[in-house]
């Protein structure tokens, strides 16, 4: 779990997944969606940990669960 | 959609008319955001046709818009384009146009909409002219006026022109424009701090350590140098849209999404920052000029303007207060990038035994302006299979990677549509203006005041002067420089890491 100010923001992904077993963090997230009006129109949005760029450099059959 | 209106362009024969504002009619036109009753007449003083008027237009809209500019859409919305020949410092000029609007109008009326694209010397005496002729009078519907940047050049000047618009107007008329409100990533700043709730817990002095704001330009002046020598980065970048950046960032969240909620929150922004004393300019900022910058068009020889500075603001509120707030903007600099970083403090404790705990990277958010829109939020992950050791690694969210795909438009087709709509929430107030004058008067006037000072210069490609890494160090931090995606491609093959030990 990812805690942030003291509340459960997001969970991360534990267990396999199609590219093997791993972690992914994610926070949902309300971004402006573009070209509306009024401006707080939201849609959600995931920050994410791109898998491939942060960890290119181990082996990705790595187990986890 | 907007209600019927007609928008008069004053100086309908230059750049921004062109290159700007009719590409983003048009985008709005095409979305069907027009009314069918919208009428565009351009105002300058050379001769012209409409239909010349029109193909000139056509050009540029085709260049700026590619193939989202089709001939079928054009033809449609072009037949609503006229022109007019007049000099906007002739009062009859304004009647003739005052007659020609009311003929285009005929029964049908509505309210109009005043777009000053034009030297900023020409804002007064168009003001003037407007109220003179009886084109500011709502008698048959709404007036307001669009006013370009720069809105003045000191505190006594924009306080000068502001008097000449309310002789004429309103403030409730006046929508004083600066493009970087209307960008979907600065008005996300909104949403990203008031539409989700776990990040304005920690958006405060307790949590955050410093604030940077950067606008670096890759290009150098170009055929503005004339412009621009008489200007300076401190006018051109940071009186503006740097200073309304950092308001977003600082501010308070408003009651509502309304104009003057939002626009009170920036104003009590700007009367808390501390303002800067320019007999010690050089404690608080650093400023700098490109190497052969003296060499550009139309810059003389011995210009001592600087295309480079750097200054601390602080903030004296419970919220701000110790966190000091970096604006950081040039020409010529290592990558083209606006982003916004909130550095945090570090974990109070750490229970694992870093070799090099102090280097140890905190969390940082990093929004992204432009390009490359992004969101980046950095933390500690351990490296699987590496017994303890841990790397920096980021949550992020790409514009280009949203779901939907869309287009992120043009400052200008916002900005537009919101004046027509009579929404001032993305303009700027006149208390505003005066007071970011306020802020940055004494960092221009003291580097101006020492001309004697050696300038110091910058390789072109770089990140500024090397006082300003000096600059920041004695404020006890540093620069973050990671703009674009260039930068980021530099990074990827080598990410950070630091080996802890089993404590
Ligand atoms: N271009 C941009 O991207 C940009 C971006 C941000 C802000 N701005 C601001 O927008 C304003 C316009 O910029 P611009 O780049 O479009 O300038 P520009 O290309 O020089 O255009 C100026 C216009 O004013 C007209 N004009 C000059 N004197 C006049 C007079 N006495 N009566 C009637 N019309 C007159 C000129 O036409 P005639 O010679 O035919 O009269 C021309 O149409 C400036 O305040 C600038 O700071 C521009």
């Amino acid at each position: 779990m990812l805690r942030c100010g003291g509340m459960i923001v997001a969970a991360a992904r534990v267990g396999p997944t199609s590219a093997g077993a791993s972690t992914l963090p994610m926070i949902r997230l309300a971004v402006k969606t573009p070209d509306t009006s009024p401006t707080n129109n939201v849609q959600y949005e995931f920050l994410r940990v791109k898998f491939d760029h942060t960890f290119s450099s181990i082996a990705c059959g790595l187990r986890l669960d | 959609m907007t209600e019927p209106a007609t928008i008069v362009i004053f100086g309908a024969s230059g750049d921004l008319t062109a290159r700007k504002l009719i590409p983003a009619l048009f985008d709005n036109f095409c979305k069907g955001r027009l009314h069918p009753q919208t009428r565009i007449v351009g105002i300058a003083r050379t001769a012209m046709s409409d239909d010349a008027f029109r193909e000139k237009l056509c050009t540029f809209a085709k260049e700026t818009l590619g193939r989202a500019c089709d001939d079928e859409h054009w033809e449609q919305f072009a037949g609503a384009i006229h022109y007019q020949a007049g000099d906007l410092t002739n009062l009859d000029d304004y009647h003739a146009l005052s007659a020609r609007v009311k003929e285009l109008e005929g029964d049908h009326g509505g309210g109009r909409l005043y777009y000053l694209a034009i030297a900023p010397s020409l804002y007064g005496p168009a003001v003037q002219n407007l109220s003179g002729s009886g084109l500011a009078l709502e008698t048959s519907g709404w007036r307001r006026v669009i006013v370009e940047k720069p809105f003045g050049r000191d505190l006594a000047s924009a306080r000068e022109l502001n008097a000449k618009v309310h002789d004429a107007f309103d403030e409730r008329q006046v929508y004083r424009i600066d493009h970087y409100l209307g960008k979907e990533t600065v008005q996300n700043l909104l949403v990203f701090r008031f539409a989700n709730s776990i990040f304005e817990p920690v958006w405060n002095r307790n949590y955050v350590d410093n604030v940077q704001i950067t606008v670096g330009e890759r290009v150098k002046v170009g055929s503005r140098g004339g412009y621009y020598n008489t200007a300076g980065v401190l006018r051109d970048m940071f009186q503006n849209h740097m200073m309304q950046v950092l308001a977003m960032v600082a501010l308070e969240p408003p009651s509502r999404y309304a104009a003057d909620a939002l626009r009170d929150e920036k104003v009590k922004v700007f009367n808390a920052v501390r303002v800067p004393d320019a007999e010690n300019v050089e404690d608080f900022s650093v400023v700098g000029q490109y190497a052969g910058y003296h060499t550009e068009q139309d810059v003389p020889e011995e210009s001592i303007t600087p295309t480079y500075a750097a200054v601390r603001l602080d903030i004296d509120n419970w919220r701000w207060q110790g966190v000091p707030f970096f604006l950081r903007s040039g020409k010529a600099m290592a990558c083209k990038t606006t982003q916004v970083v909130i550095q945090f403090k570090r974990p109070p404790h750490l229970m694992f035994n870093v070799a090099d705990k102090h280097d140890m990277r905190s969390n940082r958010l990093t929004i992204t302006i432009q390009p490359d829109e992004a969101i980046k939020l950095s933390f500690q992950t351990k490296v699987p299979d590496a017994g303890m050791t841990m790397q920096s690694s980021e949550l992020e969210f790409l514009y280009e990677d949203s779901a939907d795909q869309q287009v992120i438009p043009d400052a200008y087709e916002r900005l537009l549509l919101d004046a027509l709509n009579g929404d001032a929430s993305l303009f700027i107030r006149s208390d505003e203006i005066e007071l970011s004058w306020r802020i940055m008067d004494p960092v221009i006037n003291g580097w101006s005041s020492r001309p004697d000072e050696a300038l110091p210069m910058y390789k072109p490609g770089t990140w500024g002067p090397i006082e300003a890494d000096g600059f920041i160090r004695r404020h006890g931090r540093r620069w973050i420089n990671d703009g674009g995606k260039e930068r980021e491609a530099e990074r990827r093959p080598a990410p950070e890491r630091r080996t802890v030990q089993p404590a």
